[in-house]
């Protein structure tokens, strides 16, 4: 059995790794959108 | 020949007057609320790919107990609690649904099948056309997950037992089986069996919850499904194997998740006719043997644990806390968008692939009959499995370090 202090550390923990796990998710789309979108253009170009 | 040697004629009927009363109550309900399943998947009224399983292997479980070797009580169905080798290998010749269980559940196997087949069906364009809302939304619709921890612990339970509890405020029923697994395996019957009914309840009490806290006139808020950008294949192909590598970078412990879910993702993309079609009767053959051991687990034994009220308490505090997350955090982008978007894609953000958006869509058009959120809700309800398989491998990792 555990203590609720430590529980709301973990908590606290495991929200500021979710954000930054799904602000780098949400990054990522946006690169892979911009890398994407260029390479259909190059497509157009040829 | 006495009564006694009549009733060893029926072995079913001489447990029940063996068992103690309560117990004997409790499993006679446990018959009538598994039939009850039965009808309301029948219905449609619950999901009847999962209800229809389910709740006939409960009802037949329960009413199939019969006194074993040394006066046990049993079935010839699964046990789950049998792990000494001998005894392993006696339940697997006996029991029919033991190598199911012991090969495809206690492994993890089940979860990664479906997680892989909702991956196959799974439509990303949603999600990708407007990334941060659905996570932003999605993130706040893990308050359940994040909350119910602490709630746990309070009332006794271990930091493993907790998170495998508050996992069910993902909404994700391979998520929960993964994590109690990898986390609390003495629990994992419960845990999941009461993941797995309340899931289908989402269907039920959700409206209610977004009535209460939604006004109808927010609920009425037209989104023009026509707005969402469109999104090429490739893009979601390469996003499919981008997420998969960096998340199973991240959470090692949950890869075995996002290779499935990204997998499935990637297939569907990729378009490879019979790979879609295998992975289309690879889920429907899982769903049916998850719903079918499920099913057998929920026998009297299991829901007589005095840990299990508790964690029925838990499970139903942790939806019901991201629910409420969601539509606080809809409300939010509704405020900040300037009344365009309704409130109710929220809810769909909770997760639970498709039945949120489909509870949003329903109560959007009980506001207005002409509208069409769907396609809007989706995004969230996408990103909701994301971001529970992600809060799953934060606490597969993480809590085990405390």
């Amino acid at each position: 059995m555990g203590d609720v202090g430590t529980a709301f550390r973990i908590i606290i923990l495991a929200f500021v790794l979710g954000l930054f796990t799904c602000a780098f998710i949400g990054a990522v789309i946006l690169i892979l959108r911009r890398v994407t979108s260029r390479g259909k253009e190059g497509v157009e170009q040829t | 020949m006495n009564v006694t040697n009549v009733l060893d004629f029926f072995p079913g009927i001489h447990s029940f007057i063996l068992m103690e009363p309560g117990n004997a109550i409790i499993r006679i309900l446990l018959v009538l609320v598994g039939m009850s399943l039965v009808y309301l998947g029948y219905k449609e009224k619950l999901d009847p790919l999962l209800m229809l399983p389910l709740g006939f292997m409960m009802a037949v479980v329960n009413a199939g107990i019969l006194i074993m070797g040394e006066g046990q009580m049993g079935t010839l169905f699964v046990d789950p609690m049998v792990s000494e080798p001998g005894k392993l290998l006696d339940a697997l010749q006996i029991n029919f649904l033991q190598p199911f269980y012991n090969f495809t559940f206690a492994n993890g196997l089940i979860a990664c099948l479906v997680f892989m087949g909702i991956g196959a069906i799974t439509d990303l364009d949603f999600f990708i056309a407007r990334p941060f809302l659905s996570l932003s939304l999605a993130f706040a619709a893990e308050l359940g997950t994040l909350l119910t921890l602490p709630l746990a612990v309070a009332l006794g339970f271990s930091f493993k037992e907790a998170a495998s509890i508050a996992i069910v405020g993902g909404a994700d029923g391979p998520m929960v089986l993964f994590t109690s697994l990898m986390l609390a395996k003495h629990l994992f019957v419960p845990i999941a069996v009461m993941a797995y009914v309340y899931l289908g309840v989402c269907y039920i009490v959700y409206p209610y919850l977004i009535k209460l806290i939604i006004p109808k006139r927010l609920r009425a808020i037209p989104m023009d499904p026509m707005e969402i950008r469109s999104v090429t294949s490739s893009e979601k192909f390469v996003f499919a194997i981008v997420a998969g590598v960096i998340l199973s970078l991240f959470f090692p412990v949950a890869a075995p998740l996002f290779a499935s879910f990204f997998f499935g993702v990637a297939v569907k993309e990729s378009n490879i006719a019979r790979f879609r079609e295998f992975l289309d009767i690879l889920l429907s053959g899982s769903t049916l043997f998850l719903g079918i051991t499920l099913g057998a687990l929920l026998s009297v034994t299991v829901v007589m644990d005095p840990k299990v009220f508790l964690i029925l308490i838990l499970g139903m505090v942790a939806l019901l806390l991201s629910g409420i997350g969601g539509l606080i955090a809809g409300l939010i982008a509704c405020k900040f968008s300037g009344g365009k978007i309704n409130p109710l894609i929220g809810i769909a953000a909770v997760s639970c692939v498709p039945t949120t958006a489909k509870v949003a869509q329903h109560c959007a058009m009980e506001a207005d009959e002409t509208i069409m959120i769907l396609p809007h809700a989706m995004g969230p309800c996408v990103a909701g499995v994301i971001t529970t398989a992600i809060l799953c491998g934060i606490y597969i990792t993480l809590v085990p370090l405390f």
